[in-house]
């Protein structure tokens, strides 16, 4: 029989083991991480550098130069390689974050062998055509121009603006007329520093043969090497960057607010940062969060609202984000505030304590869903020079967190008078 | 391929059920066969209203969100013009969780003014959010009334005017629930791990006990044939010109279908595209340029969608626009080149199966179009189509009496 009203059991999810993978330490010392699962004949080859926005000689030429690598090999150029990738179905992307950057292949298998030769050419040699670079400032300053109209764009870049400082890496903001001071010079050089084997590690997933993965061996082993050799990066120390005040930013766009109550945080090497993680979860982490409790269900006051913290490599921040109507930002600043305090005062329920725990839990396994999903995770931990052990032991502290725990950590990191307040809007 | 076992439960419940062991999740998914043009011209919105009472509580479960956190998952919905659906993914272990909470909704909803008053300010909210507060957000509103005249799609799915969310009534809700939300007006479909006798008995359990509902035939007012172009100018507070170019194509059952999807695709997917090859890449003329189907049920739009760059005249620019598809009319795409998209498309076709929500959710859509199993043929489908195809398409409905363009200019000029 079915009980309608209680329900079914529900079974604790138990929780995921790190993805099986093999590290491969090539001949040239750079790691290749392997990911052999899935059920459909595709690979995703990722190669990641140390290669970010940190290392920038001047604003937006990590990201312009990850970008300007797809635009011409010898041999082939732009628009040859575009109609080369799109010949065989092939996905190829470029990133660069504030840390790293790197360009990934998404092919069918049997296109292994006509793809890999062109993609490595790619890193190996690419040739920063001068018309594709004059392009892309163009198209990446109107770009940026129209994202400056969104409330919620201006609000986080303020935000992280004001947490870093706008000269530090992590803190400044490219503005529209910043990628025509970007030369061709600027973009080679940041590539032949970084963009190399010696800062690089690997990532191959999907449905992976013997012999596809030798072919990649056999090229990666021979990625060229970049002139800068990489050290580990220092942390940012935490305490010159807290920092408080309201900060208001009047744009044309009225009709809602853009609102940011942010501050620098605790790095993910920290021992409490499990906890942390799970208090700001609580918070505003989820779909039955408080805040989204209160602010959404319960008043009506926003469409969305969240807490989140960002992790970056020698640094993390939280935040608590909401777009609102322009007449009710005091209410909602007030009720955000309200939580965070009750988080300091009150014990959070055993109930609810274990319905996050097993959220997140959740949420972790469905980021091992897939080889694709699982290769992500990898890539996350060691771009930020997280040791795969700590996966084990942030679920372990997870499983342990207890209420007591969690209102200590609240009274620990949740300053209110410590947050930044931005808002963006009437 | 992707396998599936298909049948239906004595109250008319179509059910898919698709094994795959290599995920730890199962994904549950249900379609309900209504969406915004099943509303009524005054009281637009509701299907979408719907889709956020549905979180609010039902008959036996107060709350939606806690049972599937608890139990690990997440889930989530969304609705168009055509449909409503909701979906579930969670550890294989809680499967049952999701049933639970799927069949207890569809049994009967847990109607309240309370809850009611705070879903319409949330849809509220999101209306400003979506469409006022940002620059164009009203551009499917315009479009949609400037192309559909007598069809319902001449509203956008978070309805025309927010004052038909502020006006909702109980009574409305209820009766919305009673003509649309029955067991034989949906479509429950399983992927995952599982084990097929026993999901299919807890099935049995949790759905087969509700009742079936009437359902009343769809009897929508189609649209009569465009047979003059049609053009609205709109000054607005936006940061740039932009403009959509709209053509009335085929219903998403049609064979023509697949043909206008590859048509947007050659115009505009990748790099190697026509439109980016031809007049985005340079940025001089347009920031960007795509070409895209709406994809409904009943005879969608093939759209083309421009933002100009600054300074430049939109004339020109939609001029150009036009010029790629006059070329579609006069000559023969290549060999070459319909081999290029055709692979292109059938490599995402691969990837889109990567994931089982996707699965889940692509099988109850072509369910809903007649036949789940469409699912292995669309490759075969778009392996059909030929140049000719091509030309014959671009010919009939690219035409001058079948369009209509939209255009958005910045205020201050």
């Amino acid at each position: 029989m079915i009980d309608r009203i209680n329900g079914p059991n529900i079974k604790e999810v138990s929780i995921s083991d790190f993805p099986k993978h093999r590290k491969i330490q090539l001949k040239n010392g750079m790691d290749l991480y392997i990911l052999n699962a899935g059920t459909q004949n595709i690979f995703k080859l990722e190669i990641i550098y140390h290669g970010g926005r940190r290392y920038e000689s001047k604003s937006s030429v990590g990201r312009m130069c990850a970008s300007i690598l797809k635009d011409g090999i010898d041999g082939k150029n732009a628009d040859e390689l575009s109609e080369f990738w799109d010949y065989y179905g092939a996905l190829i992307n470029t990133f660069s974050d504030l840390d790293t950057a790197g360009v990934n292949l998404t092919s069918l298998n049997k296109h292994s062998h006509e793809l890999l030769p062109t993609f490595f050419s790619m890193i190996n040699k690419p040739i920063f055509p001068s018309e594709e670079i004059e392009n892309k400032k163009k198209i990446f300053s109107e770009k940026l121009k129209r994202e400056l109209s969104k409330n919620d764009v201006i609000g986080y870049r303020e935000l992280t603006s004001i947490i870093y400082g706008s000269e530090h890496f992590y803190g400044y903001n490219t503005n529209p007329e910043d990628f025509q001071k970007i030369t061709r010079n600027d973009l080679i050089e940041h590539f032949e520093k970084y963009w190399g084997a010696n800062r690089a590690f690997a990532i191959l997933s999907g449905k992976i043969s013997p012999s596809l993965e030798l072919e990649v061996i056999e090229h990666l082993s021979n990625l060229r090497q970049a002139k800068t050799i990489y050290r580990s990066e220092a942390l940012v120390p935490i305490q010159s960057l807290i920092k408080k005040g309201v900060f208001n930013y009047a744009t044309s766009n009225k009709m809602q607010a853009a609102i940011k109550l942010g501050t620098v945080t605790i790095h993910r090497s920290n021992p409490d940062y499990t906890y942390l993680y799970l208090l700001i979860q609580i918070l505003g982490g989820y779909f039955g969060s408080r805040l989204m409790k209160n602010l959404r269900e319960e008043k009506g006051l926003c469409y969305n609202i969240y807490a989140s913290i960002d992790r970056l490599k020698s640094s993390n921040y939280l935040y608590i984000s909401a777009e609102v109507d322009g007449d009710k930002i005091e209410e909602s600043i007030k009720e955000i505030k309200k939580e965070i305090l009750l988080l300091q005062e009150e014990l959070v329920s055993e109930e609810e304590l274990q319905m996050v725990k097993n959220y997140i839990n959740g949420k972790i396994m469905a980021g091992l869903d897939g080889p694709f999903r699982s290769s992500q995770l990898i890539k996350s931990y060691l771009s930020t020079e997280m040791s795969f052990d700590d996966f084990k032991i942030f679920n372990t502290k997870l499983s342990n967190a207890s209420p007591i725990i969690l209102r200590a950590i609240a009274k620990k990191y949740l300053d209110i008078d410590q947050l930044i307040q931005v808002i963006v809007g009437p | 391929m992707i396998e599936f076992e298909k049948y239906t439960l004595d109250n008319g419940l179509r059910v898919l059920l698709h094994k795959d062991i290599s995920s730890p999740l199962i994904a549950v998914n249900v379609l309900y066969d209504v969406g915004s043009r099943d509303e009524d011209p005054e009281k637009t919105g509701f299907a979408h209203l719907f889709e956020h009472l549905m979180f609010g509580g039902s008959l036996n479960v107060p709350d939606f969100d806690i049972p599937i956190q608890i139990a690990g998952g997440d889930n989530n919905a969304f609705t168009n013009s055509d449909v409503t659906n909701f979906y579930n993914v969670l550890p294989k272990e809680n499967v049952e969780t999701a049933l639970w909470l799927e069949s207890d909704r569809m049994l009967q909803l847990n109607f309240n003014q309370e809850m009611l008053d705070i879903q319409k300010k949330v849809v509220v909210e999101e209306f400003k959010e979506t469409c006022l507060n940002v620059p164009y957000g009203d551009m499917w509103h315009e479009l949609s009334k400037l192309c559909y005249k007598t069809h319902p799609y001449q509203w956008p799915t978070i309805g025309k005017d927010f004052s038909h969310i502020e006006k909702a009534q109980l009574e409305d809700v209820e009766s919305f629930f009673n003509k649309h939300y029955h067991p034989n007006n949906a479509i429950l479909c399983i992927s995952g791990n599982f084990e097929l006798a026993h999901i299919k008995e807890r099935i049995q359990n949790w759905f087969g006990p509700i009742p079936p509902g009437q359902i009343v035939p769809r009897k929508l007012a189609q649209e009569s044939k465009q047979i003059e172009k049609r053009e609205f100018i709109k000054y607005s507070n936006v940061p740039g010109q932009n403009f959509l170019i709209a053509y009335h194509m085929v219903e998403r059952s049609h064979p023509d279908y697949y043909t206008f999807d590859l048509i947007s695709d050659l115009l505009s997917t990748g790099k190697s595209s026509r439109f980016y090859q031809k007049l985005a890449k340079r940025g001089d003329l347009f920031n960007s340029l795509s070409a895209y189907i709406s994809g409904n049920m009943d005879p969608g739009l093939f759209i083309i969608d421009g933002k100009v760059a600054e300074d430049q005249d939109f004339n020109l620019a939609i001029e150009k626009a036009k010029i790629e598809l006059n070329q579609l009319q006069s000559e023969l795409v290549t060999n070459y080149e319909l081999a290029k998209i055709k692979n292109k498309i059938i490599s995402l076709l691969e990837y889109s199966e990567l994931s089982i929500l996707n699965k889940a959710i692509n099988l109850s859509h072509f369910e809903l179009m007649g036949d789940a199993n469409l699912i292995n043929r669309q490759a075969q489908m778009y392996e059909n189509i030929s140049a000719n195809d091509i030309q014959r398409i671009a010919q009939e409905y690219f035409t001058e009496e079948n369009c209509n363009s939209l255009v958005y200019l910045p205020n201050a000029n």
